[in-house]
């Protein structure tokens, strides 16, 4: 499961040939100019992060798999609008996380439409969530194993306001100016809900923390 | 930048950051990229058009479209005039078989169909437009013609006479003679709970003494007044009254000249 960062790092360039680095912006010219080689380097570049961050959004890996090709789908058939202006990593990741948003109000819909929707809240930050259990376990991988689940399950119980800039500063480690183009905020708001985020997984994870 | 970044960071979420990050990175299935190189040829542009954006016009013009073929169903009908082929054959084959315009309705009896409509119907139609132009409700000049505005009274007969429902007339009032005198309650007590004193004889009751402060001093009653009727009915030392009797109205003979007095209760 673990994956080597450098492997996709977001650094937005690899090395097609020895000593020839090509960035993403030439991979979407040549794939506007119909190479679907280049697309196809585009995601091989970007699908493990891609994948990674509707993972830890959604906390459903079938549906952010899905996502993650819909993502790309999109990139495809929008390249002719695509202004490089932008880096083309937070272009990406602002398309991803469009549709992770509207997944989450598909579920809400089918949660209200549902019985039990009509006893749960409109913000997710009352669902469910179990305290970690700190009893000693035998194996470490089984530690590890139920820790990300208990951290994945309190980053799923924050408002989805506070969850993705959550996710894409400290999970996908974009930089702050990079996390509000990605969700269009101002950086102020961005840094803002970040620290308010943490603040909220601090007192979920305070088994796990040191201090 | 990174280090000022991290310089506006806590220790704590320095930790926090530590705990996310040492979470397993999750990847993609295999054979990721063939899947959406397959999704994107199912979902290949038709016809040039983006997909969303067929959606979207599809989402407006079915709607468009619908309202558009409503309007068009409404204004066809309703600028379709009626047939007017048999219009002229009725009426003239009415004109043919009865001849004079009918009174009224009750008076013709011919019932003789003709192109689906009968004769006593319009007879009945005809005679409503005559009633309509003789109406003494509406509104005309010296010369006869309609002016125009105002209502017109609906409940008139041709002769101008109000119409009620059958025996029913507002108009009709009792008669003294009708009226039921025949009872045990004196004229002269009738009148002594409206604190007059009276004493009754052939012609009415003349008053002799009004209390202070009654509803006969208030109604202006004096003494030598001759109260001649109550509410309409003539009241004389042989007159008594049954049941209840409604008092609103006295008339009075005072030196000569009959007056109405209407009392007032309060």
């Amino acid at each position: 499961m673990a994956l080597d960062k450098t492997q996709y790092g977001a650094d937005g360039e690899t090395e097609s040939a020895p000593g020839r680095v090509v960035s993403d912006h030439q991979l979407i010219a040549a794939a506007k100019a119909g190479d679907e080689d280049a697309f196809g380097e585009i995601i091989a570049r970007y699908k493990n992060p891609i994948t990674n961050f509707l993972f830890r959004f959604l906390n459903d890996y079938e549906e952010a798999v899905d996502l993650a090709q819909e993502t790309f789908v999109r990139v495809y058939f929008a390249l002719d609008r695509y202004h490089t202006k932008f880096a083309f990593s937070t272009y990406i990741y602002r398309i991803a996380a469009n549709l992770a948003i509207t997944e989450l109000r598909k579920r809400k819909r089918r949660s209200i439409l549902s019985l039990t929707g009509l006893f749960q809240s409109d913000e997710e930050s009352d669902a469910e969530f179990q305290p970690p259990d700190t009893r000693p376990l035998p194996d470490t991988g089984v530690v590890d194993a139920e820790r990300d689940r208990v951290i994945a399950n309190a980053i799923g119980t924050l408002p989805p306001k506070y969850r993705m800039p959550l996710i894409l500063r400290d999970v996908e480690e974009h930089s702050y100016d990079e996390v509000a183009q990605i969700l269009e905020l101002g950086l102020g708001t961005t840094k803002s809900r970040i620290s308010r985020a943490r603040g909220m997984l601090r007192e979920r994870l305070s088994g796990y923390l040191e201090n | 930048m990174q280090r000022e970044e991290n310089d506006l960071e806590t220790s704590k979420d320095g930790e926090i950051r530590k705990l996310l990050n040492s979470m397993d990175q999750v990847e993609a299935p295999d054979g990721f990229e063939r899947r959406v190189f397959d999704r994107i040829a199912s979902a290949d542009k038709p016809f040039g058009f983006d997909r969303t954006m067929l959606l979207l016009g599809l989402k407006f013009s079915v709607p468009a479209v619908v309202l558009i073929v409503l309007g068009v169903f409404l204004v066809y009908f309703n600028a379709k005039t009626p047939d007017t082929a048999q219009l002229p054959e009725v009426i003239d084959t009415f004109t043919e078989n009865t001849g004079p315009m009918p009174q009224s309705p009750a008076t013709n009896t011919t019932t003789t169909t003709v192109s689906g409509t009968s004769q006593t119907e319009l007879a009945a139609a005809e005679n409503r437009t005559n009633s309509n132009a003789e109406r003494p409700g509406a509104n005309r000049n010296a010369n006869g013609q309609r002016t125009g505005g105002g209502s017109e009274d609906m409940a008139v007969s041709p002769s101008g006479d109000p119409l009620y429902p059958p025996g029913i007339n507002p108009n009709i009032r009792l008669s003294p003679e009708t009226a039921p005198t025949k009872g045990s309650i004196a004229p002269s007590s009738i009148l002594a709970i409206l604190g007059i004193k009276s004493a009754c004889s052939s012609v009415g009751c003349s008053v002799t003494g009004v209390q202070a402060n009654s509803i006969g001093s208030r109604a202006g009653i004096m003494t030598g007044d001759l109260v001649e009727a109550i509410d309409d009915w003539p009241i004389d030392s042989n007159h008594t009254f049954s049941g209840s009797v409604n008092v609103r109205i006295l008339r009075i003979n005072r030196d000569g000249r009959t007056i109405t007095v209407e009392l007032k209760m309060r």
